[in-house]
């Protein structure tokens, strides 16, 4: 701020507008206080000044009173003194030396025994300087007369001006003190935000591994700076696990691609190594892996989405499960049947491609680890439903049963892909319960096996007469 | 010629062993590194067709080990991972090349049959002559286990004796060969370097490798206590 606008421009920065403000509060508060001492100083002065002049006034009504006045008023110890005393017609019956020859002060003609008082501008002793002129009607063994007196305002002035003007430096000195120190403990304050703000716009171009500096002033800063420091760790693990599974996914993606290519271009260039058959078998093999990855991703994606709110809709959980069940049966004679157990309605709110992708997930999954059982059920829990989808297999060993929720996570690294699952099944039940503030979670079944447990949050039944979505 | 597959994509590893067959060579296959590792070993190959991402042990360790156990089959390596640093960790690592999958086979094949054209050479990643060792990958540089600083330009010039053992390099060629073609400085400034080279790798340890030929050149000995004929310890050829 060191160039002058050219026409006024309202000040933009915390700091200017915050001397701006201190500078005018003080100026208006002292401003005021000022001119309050310069008008009671006035006041006492003019009122010392009016009292000296009544009392020269008292002092003629007295004589005037006894029939004893001179006509020429003289005033012991100085000869500044201004009387004059008139008669009701306007002459003048005495004065003061200073006053001699001159017409009556003024038209003032109070009463007798009333007295009137006024500050003038001039008087002809002296007119460029003021006066406070005393009017007192008085009654004599003549007649009533009006004695004027005045007392000069001229030293009250000087000392008033003095006064206004020492005032007024020290005003402005004050001033300019307190826009000053306005600044500098502004600017002092607000420093370690200019370095925050300097290294956060460091952070947004290069990496997330910085961090914003703590001042350990212990003040609003400090805790400010603290809070954006945990944002920027949660920021840089959270693009850290991104990255993780960007790479993860586009290895799952690329291998049954290459596996795809390498397939049809053997058979291409060398016809007579594979017949028609197994060339198809095997490009539909990994065409179908494709398939189901793509898939699993696209609903990752789904559930990822921040406008997912708009998806959401009356579900009945258990219509799911009964419709998943009647697709299955007689479908793959080498996969166990799927037992269920639910009540006629399980209503929840929620995206319903995403819950069905979420069950036969579950499903698909026992069944791959299942001897010859498996079962679903669902059970109402209070406020939320529970679905659990139990085998009679292997089971889940308990230092296994964190990680398997994660995304792309292998237990078993031998475990050939081939033998289905895209290592997102799982993740998506997870992130599905998480999205609609419920749980996941995995123990051991009755049936001897795993037990994989969701818990999601009822809705109430839609009206009677709604077709649910 | 015989060709080894390591890869555990099944019908990608069979489809690779249908057509490199129908190609003239002699292939095996191996569905994980544990199995890779024991064939690659056991037999000699021509070359080798290694994925990364392995259950047991994976392709960098393999090829590592390989390597470590100074054999020189050529490897091509496959991946599915994305990131420079994969391929660059594949290259450091003692891969002679490397290929991203979804990659076309008939280009495969191609990368196949030029790195048999180049043979088995000893090609090793760290060069040793002695007890001296020498990584251009990490630009290090160790006598036993004791670690030498050198600058780039030391280094450099270390390397390139390093590459020719026991041969007669001249002054000029080094010169060649360390600076670029807008040096227009001293000669003299390769005896400067070789003097700290010395004082460097040689004196700290009281051997004598880097060895002055009268009139000829430099040359890196392994064995300190052998001098050869018009050689010197120390002095200017």
């Amino acid at each position: 701020m060191t160039t002058l606008p050219r026409r006024p421009r309202w000040p933009r920065t915390v700091r200017a507008r915050t001397t701006l403000a201190a500078t005018a509060v003080v100026a208006v508060a002292l401003g005021v206080a000022f001119i309050g001492i310069l008008m009671l100083m006035s006041n006492r002065l003019v009122a010392s000044q009016r009292a000296t002049a009544v009392m020269r006034a008292q002092d003629v009504a007295a004589l005037a009173q006894s029939g004893r006045l001179p006509p020429s008023l003289s005033f012991p110890g100085e000869d500044t003194g201004v009387a004059q005393v008139v008669d009701p017609t306007g002459a003048v019956v005495a004065s003061t030396a200073n006053l001699e020859g001159e017409a009556a002060l003024t038209g003032d003609r109070p009463e007798p025994g009333r007295m009137r008082s006024r500050i003038v501008g001039g008087l002809p002793i002296a007119d460029d300087s003021r006066f406070v002129l005393v009017s007192l009607g008085s009654s004599t063994p003549s007649g009533s007369v009006t004695v004027y007196t005045a007392a000069s305002l001229e030293e009250t002035d000087k000392t008033l001006v003095m006064l206004a003007v020492a005032m007024a430096a020290g005003y402005a000195l004050l001033l300019v003190v307190v826009a000053f120190s306005a600044r500098y403990a502004v600017g002092r304050g607000l420093a370690p935000v200019e370095a925050i703000r300097a290294q956060v716009a460091l952070i947004s171009e290069q990496d997330l591994h910085r961090r914003v500096p703590e001042p350990g002033s212990g003040d609003e800063i400090d805790r400010l700076a603290a809070t954006m420091n945990t944002m920027l760790e949660h920021l840089e693990s959270s693009s850290g696990r991104q990255r993780r599974f960007v790479a993860d996914a586009s290895h799952e993606l690329r291998s049954p691609l290459a596996s795809l290519r390498t397939v049809l271009e053997v058979a291409a260039a060398h016809p007579e190594t594979a017949t028609l058959q197994s060339t198809v078998e095997d490009a539909m093999a990994d065409t179908d892996r494709l398939e189901a990855l793509v898939a699993d991703l696209l609903t990752l994606a789904r559930l990822d989405d921040p406008d997912d709110a708009a998806r959401l809709r009356d579900v009945d959980l258990a219509e799911i499960c009964r419709g998943r069940r009647l697709r299955d049966d007689g479908v793959r004679a080498d996969r166990p049947n799927v037992e269920l157990d639910c009540p006629p309605h399980a209503w929840i709110t929620a995206d319903p491609l995403v819950v069905e992708r979420a069950v036969t997930n579950l499903v698909e999954n026992a069944q791959r680890h299942a001897i010859s059982r498996v079962r679903v059920l669902v059970e109402d829990g209070a406020g939320h439903w529970c679905l659990h989808v139990d085998d009679d297999g292997a089971g889940v060993a308990p230092e296994d049963r964190a990680h398997i929720f994660e995304r792309f996570a292998r237990l078993d690294d031998a475990r050939s892909r081939d033998e289905g699952g895209t290592g997102l099944g799982l993740a998506i039940v997870a992130d599905l319960a998480r999205s609609l503030g419920g749980n996941v979670g995995v123990s051991t079944s009755p049936l001897g096996g795993a037990r994989f447990t969701v818990t999601i949050p009822a809705a109430s039944a839609p009206d009677e007469g709604e077709l649910p979505g | 010629m015989r060709v080894l597959v390591v890869e555990d994509e099944t019908r990608l590893a069979a489809a690779l062993k249908r057509g490199l067959e129908a190609e003239g060579f002699a292939t095996d296959v191996a569905l994980d590194g544990t199995d890779g590792l024991w064939l690659a070993t056991e037999n000699d190959y021509d070359a080798i067709v290694l994925d990364i991402m392995l259950p047991g042990v994976n392709g960098f360790q393999i090829c590592r080990k390989l390597r470590e156990a100074h054999d020189w089959t050529p490897i091509l390596m496959l991946t599915a991972k994305d990131g420079e640093y994969d391929h660059a960790e594949a290259l450091d690592g003692g891969a002679d090349d490397y290929l991203s999958k979804p990659f076309s086979y008939v280009v495969l094949v191609a990368h196949l049959r030029a790195l048999m054209r180049r043979g088995k050479p000893a090609r090793p990643t760290r060069l040793e002559v002695g007890d001296l060792i020498v990584d251009p990958a990490t630009r290090t540089c160790h006598r036993g286990d004791v670690e030498v600083e050198l600058t780039p330009r030391e280094f450099a010039i270390l390397e390139y004796l390093v590459r020719r053992p026991a041969q007669v390099i001249p002054k000029s060629e080094l010169l060649d060969h360390v600076w670029d073609f807008g040096f227009d400085g001293d000669p003299n400034v390769v005896e400067v370097h070789i003097s700290a080279l010395r004082r460097k790798i040689d004196q700290p340890f009281g051997t004598h490798s880097i060895r002055t030929v009268r009139g000829a050149g430099y040359r890196l000995v392994a064995d300190p206590a052998n001098a050869g004929e018009g050689e010197e310890a120390y002095g200017t050829p």
